[in-house]
């Protein structure tokens, strides 16, 4: 009778599909599953020590980081909120089949000011009660418990997914807003990953484009159009140090920083028609590295800094993507060939995507997604106007602009275009977004 | 006879040594007569001493009468006569001394000789009772030991037929013993055999009794055994037709209890997002009689980490697993092969 058990087990095993011998074991195959974000539950921080409850709310920041990667959904109705681990009621966790759990306390910090705060968390599998991760934070400012948050949502990230987070980092970006009397002013601002504790770096009356970061994320490189003409400037985050790195006739645009910081690749349009140039910041170099009447802009750095990506139109009429050594021995090379607008390109930070504006020639100007040595694209937004996408340090999301209904905003999408979710910065125009490199500390 | 030869060799032996002794003692008694006759020429050297003595005399008397003649020299001869007569004289008296010595010595050599050959003859006629005394002795002896061989003989005769006797006593004996045993065991044999024929006669009646008993037990063996064949062909029949039915029960069973489990797993499983295409993952789940998960176990990873997590969670929300509706089916390990097709 066992026998004959053993021989059907076998059958039925055979009939599922099961690959490779497993005796004295069903084998079931599961072929379908509800993809969604993973299930995760941030229990609401609570204060630990005497006083007020805590001014922000860190496990709101750490849910709202996870959410906006797209790969976690966060619980928004939650059945308790323990503050320790023998508080919790893994049956009530299990039973909403969230896998993961996220606690936390914010006290006084010991020995410091009154100002001064304690930060802790722990990850959870509420499955099998196993603590994935936790930290302290011993002392905390008030202003840095939202940079305390990201990094506790990249620890979170790494241990449920085994890949860097890329929420304690700093995205660049430029605002218009119209003054009292009608005048417009620009301003070019720094603020976290997720749009929060915005910085002011520079504000003028004239446009400021096009902001690049430095390797090292202590400068950023721009486009200031001060006195009604471009010219490229350097300004240090830390201290606000500006520096003019070039202001030639015409065209002064879309500087990039090498991979080694070294070097700035950029337009100029000195010599007639704009040119992609490289200049060495130590000596203030110039070098050539395209020329002819056709317009050649927008370099991008291969992150091995071998190769650089730029638009031109020299195919004729709309632009596309060529790339041309960064010694600039060799003629560009054409990458992109369909659609008819293909600019603005960014290379993912393992070098092998390309993300672009693309225009399949319908007047809907699309963010898409290029692997290299591949000229098949996949379009991962559906706006109408989305423009300057930017890779997360991380690789796993790409931040552009958006307009909607006038008015443009930051949004961020997956690589995958499977999830979109808007910044929340309350701008009437944000423009030309720039992801900054990861960060360790801020 | 050979010890007779070894007692008389010795005698001969003897006599022999003694002839020859006695040979010696001949020869040595020869030699002194050879020795003899040197006296008998000193006896003729005297008798011509003698002889010479009268000439002397003659001459002396001759002389004197010449000597009137020549004094002188007669004188002057004298004293040389004188002279050589005293030489003479002496030379005479040593002779006789001489003489007389070996006279005296002949004499006792004479006497010695005489006392020699008697104490010769003395020691052969010993010698010769001797001899006699050892030839008689001998005799003796050879008589002495043919007497006790004769005895010895005797002896031994008057033994042998003692024991001749008594061998044929032991030989009576051993006849009468020998015909009493052999009567006994005609009788025992007898007895016996008349004892056997007695057994055997009840044997085969006890044999035949349990050949008819044996038989009609055979008989109802064979009954009951086919009896219990038939019982036991419609047993297998209907245990054949109830496994039958039971493996279709049990198949359809073991369908639904994985028709279950899949469904419970996939309904449980959140696919993160996020991932790359393509990903399997394999797990061990170890559950108890009620479904309980106890353990999962990721055997082969996909290598993704959110992807691993997703499995093992799936299958520990599902838990408890559902239960089979048949027991039998019902199998505390489970290998979950997750391989999303989309």
């Amino acid at each position: 009778m066992r026998r004959l058990q053993r021989c059907l087990i076998l059958l039925v095993a055979l009939f599922a599909g099961a690959a490779g011998p497993a005796w004295g074991a069903l084998r079931i195959e599961i072929t379908r599953g509800l993809e969604s974000a993973t299930p995760i539950a941030v229990a609401r921080f609570g204060w630990s020590g005497p006083g007020p409850a805590s001014p922000e709310s860190v496990s709101t920041i750490i849910a709202a980081d996870l959410a906006r990667s797209g790969r976690f959904a966060p619980l928004q109705e939650l059945p308790q909120h323990p503050l320790r681990k023998e508080e919790v009621r893994w049956s009530d966790w299990r039973r909403l089949r969230v896998g993961s759990l996220v606690i936390g306390s914010i006290g006084q910090a010991v020995g410091a000011g009154a100002r001064e705060y304690q930060v802790e968390y722990r990850l959870f599998d509420t499955f099998t009660g196993a603590q994935l991760a936790g930290k302290r934070y011993p002392r905390v400012l008030p202003d840095q418990l939202r940079w305390v948050a990201h990094l506790i949502s990249d620890e979170i990230y790494y241990a449920l997914t085994g890949e860097r987070g890329a929420f304690a980092t700093r995205i660049a970006y430029v605002t218009e807003t119209a003054g009292r009397e009608g005048e417009v002013a620009y301003t070019l601002n720094v603020a976290d990953s997720d749009g929060g504790s915005p910085v002011v770096l520079r504000t003028s009356p004239y446009p400021i484009m096009s902001p690049s970061w430095s390797p090292d994320g202590r400068w950023l490189a721009y486009v200031s159009f001060d006195g009604g003409s471009s010219r490229i400037m350097m300004q240090e985050l830390a201290t606000g140090l500006r520096r003019e790195v070039t202001g030639f006739p015409g065209i002064n645009g879309a500087p990039a920083f090498s991979p080694d910081g070294r070097r700035l690749a950029l337009t100029l349009s000195r010599e007639g028609s704009p040119d992609i140039y490289v200049m060495d910041l130590e000596s203030g170099e110039l070098r050539r590295l395209t020329s002819g009447p056709d317009i050649d802009t927008e370099p991008a750095w291969s992150p091995d800094g071998r190769t650089l990506v730029f638009t031109s139109d020299r195919s004729g009429g709309r632009p596309q993507l060529f790339r041309i050594p960064a010694s600039g021995a060799g003629a560009p090379e054409r990458l992109t060939f369909t659609g008819g607008y293909n600019a603005r390109a960014a290379f993912s930070p393992d070098g092998s995507r390309l993300v672009f504006v693309h225009d399949e020639s319908n007047g809907d100007y699309r963010i898409a997604v290029m692997e290299i040595g591949n000229e098949s694209i996949e379009v991962i937004t559906n706006g109408r106007l989305d423009e300057s996408p930017t890779f997360a340090p991380n690789g796993r999301l790409i931040l552009y602009a958006t307009t909607e209904g006038g008015r443009s905003a930051l949004a961020a999408v997956s690589i995958d275009g499977r999830f979109r979710q808007r910044l929340s910065i309350d701008d009437t125009g944000v423009r030309d977004p720039a992801w900054s490199p990861g960060l360790s500390r801020r | 006879m050979r010890g007779l030869f070894n007692q008389v060799g010795p005698y001969a032996l003897a006599v022999l040594v003694h002839a020859a002794a006695a040979s010696v003692l001949v020869l040595s008694v020869e030699w002194p007569g050879l020795k003899r006759t040197a006296p008998e020429v000193a006896d003729s050297v005297q008798a011509t001493v003698v002889d010479e003595e009268r000439v002397q005399l003659e001459i002396k008397r001759i002389r004197e009468r010449e000597t009137a003649k020549r004094r002188e020299e007669e004188e002057r001869a004298e004293v040389a006569r004188e002279q050589r007569e005293h030489e003479e004289r002496r030379r005479q008296e040593a002779e006789a001394a001489r003489l007389a010595e070996e006279e005296r010595r002949e004499e006792a050599e004479t006497a010695r000789r005489v006392e020699e050959r008697r104490r010769k003859e003395a020691e052969t006629a010993r010698l010769a009772e001797e001899e006699r005394y050892k030839e008689a002795e001998t005799a003796r002896r050879v008589e002495e030991r043919r007497r006790k061989e004769a005895e010895t003989a005797r002896l031994a005769e008057e033994r042998r037929r003692k024991e001749a006797e008594t061998a044929r006593a032991e030989e009576e004996r051993r006849r009468a013993e020998a015909e009493a045993a052999a009567r006994l065991a005609r009788e025992q044999r007898r007895k016996e055999a008349e004892k056997t024929r007695r057994r055997s006669e009840l044997e085969m009646a006890r044999r035949k009794a349990e050949e008819e008993r044996r038989a009609k037990r055979a008989e109802a063996d064979r009954r009951r055994q086919e009896e219990e064949r038939a019982r036991r062909k419609l047993m297998a029949q209907e245990r054949e037709r109830l496994e039958q039915e039971q493996t279709a029960i049990f198949a359809k069973a073991l369908e639904e209890y994985i028709g279950a489990i899949q469904s419970s797993v996939a309904r449980n499983w959140r696919r993160p997002t996020g991932v790359p295409p393509g990903l399997k993952c394999t797990v061990n789940v170890v559950q108890d009689s009620n479904g309980k998960v106890l353990d999962v176990e990721i055997t082969q990873s996909s290598g993704n980490v959110a992807f691993d997590r997703s499995v093992e969670q799936a299958v520990r929300a599902a838990s408890p697993l559902p239960r089979p509706r048949q027991r039998a089916v019902f199998e505390r390990e489970i290998v979950f092969l997750f391989n999303p097709r989309s």
